[in-house]
């Protein structure tokens, strides 16, 4: 039996889920483009990447070009988490077909 | 739902969002068969116009005006293929109900940039100065690839084996040059350069589409897990 409680719960959510996935494709992405990819409301995507950077998950850096941007960006801590979660749902998978 | 349940889902909400936000083909199946056929029609016509003498009246011109002369028709194949492309995508982005400009386009866009940019500024010198136009061609060849090859993080296999094609083609193409080989004098610097435009643009893109189209016609992946 699997042990529910070794899941990472803060990954586990599925708006913070979706968010780390994309976090995880390239080295950063700006806030407008991960809304547009996830179709979150502004309030959403706040909320989950405070969690997610209050966890140590996600890195910000604030640029201003032509306008000010937020980046965001997987620590290692992160990129760590993500993959051992992800190693995490496959057992899970697995052990229920086994 | 239970947890294998919950976990499956899961694992095909990541799928599909990796594959989504990984996967940008910048060159559709169908706007590289229209690219390919239109090189081969164009450089076929520059074959035959200026491999007879005096059919094209640029023999007795001046190097810039030959250079015009090879130059514009491709500038209006590219011109031709980019707006079509434009057409496709949004065709596409709009049956999706996506924008047309995703995060993919700018980040693809993004990156190909230095390499277009070097283009545009080489051929615009070689329409000014008059250059050759097989040394124009190796530029494209070398823009191009190292363009395609930009996007290697993001794109799928094929379109990085593309870059790796013309940038191949176009170093392969520097070592002949370098090694004192090329085109006798009998034959006009614009015919060379026709030749290897067909060879290139025209056939290169023929096998991509080929390639591509196969891919693109795949069934989408599923949510669950396999």
């Amino acid at each position: 039996m699997f042990d529910f409680d070794r899941l990472d719960k803060t990954i586990h959510e599925r708006g913070r889920l979706a968010i780390m996935t994309l976090l995880a494709t390239r080295p950063d992405w700006t806030f407008s483009d991960l809304k547009t990819e996830l179709s979150m409301s502004d309030g959403n995507l706040v909320t989950h990447l405070r969690t997610l950077h209050a966890g140590g998950y996600v890195a910000i850096t604030k640029e201003v070009l032509d306008r000010p941007q937020t980046r965001y960006a997987l620590t290692v801590r992160g990129r760590k988490a993500f993959n051992e979660y992800l190693v995490m749902l496959e057992e899970i998978v697995k052990s229920a077909r086994g | 739902m239970d947890l294998p349940q919950a976990a499956a889902e899961h694992l095909g909400v990541i799928r599909r969002l990796m594959e989504r936000a990984t996967l940008y083909r910048a060159l559709s199946a169908p706007t590289a068969l229209l690219a390919g056929l239109l090189s081969l029609a164009v450089a076929s016509a520059q074959i035959v116009f200026h491999g007879v003498p005096g059919r094209s009246g640029l023999e007795g011109g001046t190097a810039r005006e030959q250079a015009i002369g090879f130059i514009a028709p491709w500038l209006a194949v590219l011109l031709a293929v980019a707006l079509t492309s434009a057409w496709a995508i949004q065709r596409e982005a709009r049956a999706r109900g996506e924008l047309f400009v995703t995060s993919g386009m700018r980040l693809a866009l993004r990156q190909m940039a230095p390499a277009f940019a070097a283009a545009a500024f080489f051929t615009v010198a070689d329409l000014v100065a008059g250059g050759e136009p097989l040394g124009t061609v190796a530029r494209w060849l070398l823009f191009y690839g190292l363009a395609l090859l930009s996007t290697s993080v993001f794109a799928p296999h094929s379109l990085v084996a593309l870059g790796a094609a013309f940038f191949g083609a176009a170093l392969s193409f520097g070592c002949v040059r370098l090694f004192g080989y090329g085109p006798g004098p009998e034959v006009p610097g614009t015919v060379a350069a026709a030749w290897l435009m067909m060879s290139t643009f025209g056939f290169f893109h023929l096998v991509y589409a080929a390639f591509a189209w196969r891919g693109e016609t795949l069934p989408p992946p599923t949510a669950g897990h396999d």
